[in-house]
């Protein structure tokens, strides 16, 4: 009895330790943040642990502040572009190294040296190269005649915000690539075969089999990497530092700003919370979807 | 001590500030200087007396500091335990550790903080040290005011750092032009200069605090104020450095460049003039000697500023060794030191006994920094506190102009808003 | 007869891709070994020339600094490794076993964390671990690293469970195996590739990791690489050569752990199929 027992618990007992761990590390943070913003702490107060509780008057105030709106209309623009060119960028690779050919098993490797890569390298990186005086990028453009004068990546409000998407899509495309890769690699030969002798083209085996097949591991993809693209601080703030003006400030640089730059602590942390509502959103969507396919 | 009381939210200030004091006054009982190893925190288990030091010099900038504790170690026996935190982080790492009573002995800090540690009680009061040691007068006035807050000094001002014009002499000579002295002049000549992918100026307008320098010199230039922009003054600077980039004198690359792009600029020869700082001085003439260079005061229209920069030393709440903290401050401040000290560093003095020497004053560039030094403009007293969010405002407000997604009147007007909405917190 | 021409075209495309891809770095490296003026040229040079180590000489060889980072962050992420998979292997495991409503809520739960910034995670993190006196350990860094990483950890390694056939198990199990043993003798050589490549993202992302490295390291002694890497880059604003002279060493030894364990990697996830 305390077999059978012991059996239908050990799930549970399997998971407990990773559970409590996380609850420890990971509560108090949360809880910690907001608690703070619930209150009225700068730099002073908090020091003198003299804030008051002032409810959420910081998120009325946030919710009508222009600055706010427009970090996460630039949040959602920078993440959903950053996945979206990641996504392309990472299918087309993925089916490329899906095939058969020489030399597949190094360049796939070296292929995902850029996610590798720790963003602080690759973000000083790029801002090297698209200098807009003395940058790699304007010089290879212009010479191969796409470009007639040096263009400021970094500095101009039109381009600022896809210069920092590329670079975001470039570093995370391989990790993309990898991951729906071995979806690809999972999907039977056989299917391909009979749709073959069926006389479908290429187009039709990849419209009617391989996208649909591919769905769970490509949602699974677009979550993950929507999560941990849309916290992104060091690579923008690198690049750019919000600028020029607000056009790449996106909610991790408001929340920083406000927090670590004007001391404005509470007010940083109110917009850590409003932070956290669309990627929760999206990942409860995220399991209902699973759940209903039967694969949670 | 919790930083955010849990129950006690709405316990009124003075209680809370009790129980800060006690806390701090329990936490230096248990780890005086002298003390074996008394210690209750780990960074204070140096209860043999060396001094904590802490500093954001970086880079180049870290071993001139490091040799100078040395020497003092050297020359008294007594350790000092530097630690370098990048400047991005700085404040950051002193609002944690305040959290936590881990501050040091002494913290080396831009005296734009001074007037909000001070607000804070992060840093002690030195008015009996400095009064004792009678060596105040020494300091040029402007600099004094910034360390001072609510009528009492909060640290001692070390280096300071201050922006004038270097100009290249060859372009300038072949153009027949005379180094400008009135904004206006400025600009014609930035235009001359300007062609062939070349511009006649630089400066930096990068986002963030950096990138407001140029805008406040030459609004305080203007006769504008600091916290006053709605005005002329405020229009007219704004158009005027808008101008310089729809005429061509100046690069749009200015609104991304830091100071160092800036300087790279002006080395390059991409630019006649740029509004720089001494630091980059020795530099310059070390890894580019072939290019021919001088530095003006910058133009004045109505008053003559700069805007100074500069760091203090202070000895903070939690200094477990205040007395041997004020001994090396003390014995930092001689001019002997100073002078060795200052050309390693690349910075500017700060009193006028170590002025007199030769090096500043037979040298022509740095003849031109001191005297700019004398009418240095630095936020004080209530502006100060909010400095660093009101210069984070009107670069938006110059990013806003120059790149034309306001008119120079609407970024001045918006400005103003914001600046009261600061002002009225 | 055309299919065979498009495919021979395969690899000169892929090396060309590569080549195109992994520009960027090429361009870190080489920008190393430029003198400080050359940099500036324009047009800009594609290969050095003349080549010097000027770069590496000022800011990396002689630093002891950069060394220390290194051996730090071999520790850090090593640790984590460990940690991340003790703790993360059995417990997506019995996730995957669980198979109840709320799995999906456990997991929301360990993501809602990973959704926030990590600087602002650094506060309350830095509260907790001086309030334990734990601050400037490796202990502290290796808790606060695995804190990120378990979570996705978790959530890569579980598909992998959940291909395993519960009747294996079961068998296992009736053969008189303990629930732990079976975990151990039969599934986890199953998931290996699940398990590889969650150590892999574990290991980088550890080694990688900035903030919490230098919110918890107070002393230059403990902190790793890539905050050592920051405090030059705070004051090289644009000295790009010694920027990416340092960059060039960070990303050294990442790099060689990476190629030498690819092979197993790309296996991993390769062989493995997703059950999603």
């Amino acid at each position: 009895m305390l077999a059978r027992a012991s059996r239908k618990l050990s799930p549970f007992l399997f998971v407990l330790p990773a559970l409590v761990f996380v609850f420890l590390t990971m509560i108090y943070p949360l809880v910690f943040n907001f608690r703070l913003s619930l209150t009225d702490a700068d730099l002073v107060s908090f020091v003198r642990g003299a804030s008051a509780f002032i409810g959420l008057h910081n998120y009325a105030r946030l919710l009508s502040d222009p600055e706010l709106h427009n970090a996460f209309t630039v949040s959602i623009a920078y993440t959903l572009g950053s996945i979206a060119l990641m996504y392309v960028l990472g299918f087309g690779l993925a089916l490329y190294f899906n095939q058969r050919f020489g030399g597949r098993a190094l360049m796939r490797a070296l292929m995902l040296l850029p996610w590798v890569l720790p963003t602080v390298v690759s973000a000083n990186i790029w801002r090297w190269m698209l200098d807009g005086t003395y940058g790699v990028v304007n010089y290879a453009l212009i010479r191969l005649g796409l470009l007639d004068a040096p263009v400021f990546w970094l500095g101009n409000a039109h381009v600022a915000l896809i210069s920092v998407i590329v670079v975001t899509a470039w570093s995370i495309a391989p990790f993309a690539m990898l991951l729906l890769l071995a979806g690809l690699q999972a999907i039977p030969i056989s299917l391909y075969e009979a749709a073959r002798v069926d006389g479908a083209s290429a187009w039709q085996r990849f419209r009617h089999i391989t996208f649909p097949l591919m769905r769970p591991v490509s949602l699974m993809v677009l979550l993950l990497n929507f999560i941990y693209t849309f916290k992104t601080f060091d690579t923008i703030f690198i690049l750019t530092r919000g600028g020029p003006g607000e056009v790449t400030t996106v909610l991790p640089i408001l929340a920083y700003t406000r927090a670590f730059q004007f001391f404005r602590l509470a007010e940083g942390a109110a917009v850590n919370t409003i932070l956290l509502v669309l990627p929760v959103v999206l990942s409860v969507i995220y399991f209902r979807i699973a759940r209903r396919e039967g694969e949670l | 001590m919790h930083p955010i009381p849990s129950r006690s939210r709405t316990r009124p200030a003075t209680v809370s500030v009790a129980t800060v004091s006690v806390a701090a006054l329990l936490s230096t009982a248990l780890t005086a200087c002298g003390s074996f190893g008394g210690g209750s925190d780990e960074e204070s288990s140096e209860g043999d007396g060396t001094i904590t030091f802490w500093h954001y010099y970086g880079g180049v900038a870290t071993a001139p500091l490091e040799k100078l504790l040395a020497r003092y170690t050297e020359e008294t026996g007594v350790e000092v335990d530097p630690r370098l935190i990048p400047f991005g982080d700085f404040d950051r790492t002193i609002l944690q550790s305040s959290v936590s009573n881990d501050l040091p002995d002494i913290a080396l800090v831009n005296v734009f903080q001074i007037p909000q540690f001070a607000e804070a009680g992060l840093i002690q009061d030195l008015s009996a040290q400095i009064e004792a040691w009678g060596e105040q007068d020494q300091y040029y006035p402007d600099l004094w005011a910034t360390v001072v807050y609510e009528d009492a000094p909060y640290g001692v001002p070390h280096v300071a750092d201050a922006y004038a014009l270097w100009y290249n002499t060859a372009n300038f000579e072949e153009a027949g032009l005379e180094p400008p002295k009135t904004w206006d002049e400025l600009q014609s000549a930035a235009e001359k200069l300007a062609g062939d992918g070349r511009f006649g100026i630089a400066m930096s307008l990068v986002k963030g605090v950096e990138g407001s320098t140029p805008l406040i010199i030459r609004h305080l230039s203007g006769g504008g104020e600091f916290a006053d922009w709605d005005n002329e003054a405020g229009r007219e600077t704004l158009a005027q450095l808008k101008a310089l980039v729809d005429s061509g004198a100046m690069s749009q690359g200015a609104l991304n460049w830091i100071e160092d792009d800036v300087y790279a600029q002006f080395t390059n020869e991409q630019a006649s003039m740029i509004v720089n700082s001494a630091s980059q001085v020795s530099i310059a003439r070390e890894q580019f000697p072939e290019l021919e260079w001088s530095v003006t005061p910058l133009p004045k229209d109505e008053s003559s500023t700069t805007r100074l920069d500069s760091e203090a030393l202070t000895i903070t709440r939690d200094a477990e060794c205040p007395e041997a903290a004020w001994e090396l401050i003390t014995w930092m401040q001689q001019p002997e030191v100073m002078n060795a000290y200052l050309p390693e560093r690349n910075k500017l003095p700060v009193r006028k006994d170590v002025a007199e020497a030769p090096r500043w004053s037979e040298d022509e560039v740095f003849a031109a920094f001191i005297e700019q030094l004398g009418s240095a403009w630095a936020p004080k007293g209530d502006d100060a506190l909010d400095a660093v969010e009101i210069l984070t405002r009107i670069q938006e407000a110059g990013q806003a102009a120059i790149s034309g997604a306001t008119t120079p009147e609407e970024a001045a007007a918006d400005l103003q808003a914001h600046i009261d909405e600061i002002k009225g917190r | 007869m055309r299919r065979d021409f498009g495919r021979r075209l395969l690899s000169p495309f892929g090396v060309v891709l590569t080549c195109v891809y992994l520009f960027p770095i090429y361009w870190m490296v080489i920008t190393a070994f430029k003198r400080p003026a050359d940099m500036f040229a324009i047009p800009p040079d594609i290969v050095p020339a003349p080549p010097t180590l000027q770069g590496f000489n000022h800011a990396v060889i002689g630093n002891e600094a950069v060394f220390q980072g290194i051996v730090n962050s071999l520790v850090i992420a090593s640790g984590s490794l460990v940690i991340t998979l003790a703790l993360g292997a059995p417990a997506a495991y019995g996730l995957a076993r669980l198979r109840l409503r709320f799995t999906g809520l456990i997991i929301l739960v360990m993501l809602a964390a990973q959704m926030l910034p990590t600087i602002n995670l650094a506060l309350p993190m830095f509260a907790i671990f001086s309030r334990l006196r734990l601050v400037d350990t490796y202990f502290a860094l290796i808790v606060a690293n695995v804190s990120l990483t378990l979570p996705f950890a978790i959530i890569i390694m579980r598909p992998y469970f959940l291909s395993v056939p519960s009747e294996l198990i079961e068998a296992a199990m009736i053969d008189g195996c303990s629930p732990f043993g079976a975990f151990r003798r039969i599934v986890l050589p199953l998931v290996r590739p699940g398990v590889v490549v969650a150590g892999a993202l574990t290991f980088l992302t550890a080694w990688g990791e900035f903030v919490f490295g230098l919110t918890l390291a107070t002393s230059d002694g403990m902190q790793p690489i890539t905050v050592v890497l920051n405090r030059f880059i705070a004051q090289y604003g644009t000295r790009w050569n010694e920027l990416m002279a340092v960059s060039t060493i960070i990303a050294l030894p990442i790099v060689l752990t990476f190629l030498f364990a690819q092979k197993h990697l790309v296996e991993g996830l390769t062989a493995g199929a997703t059950k999603e």
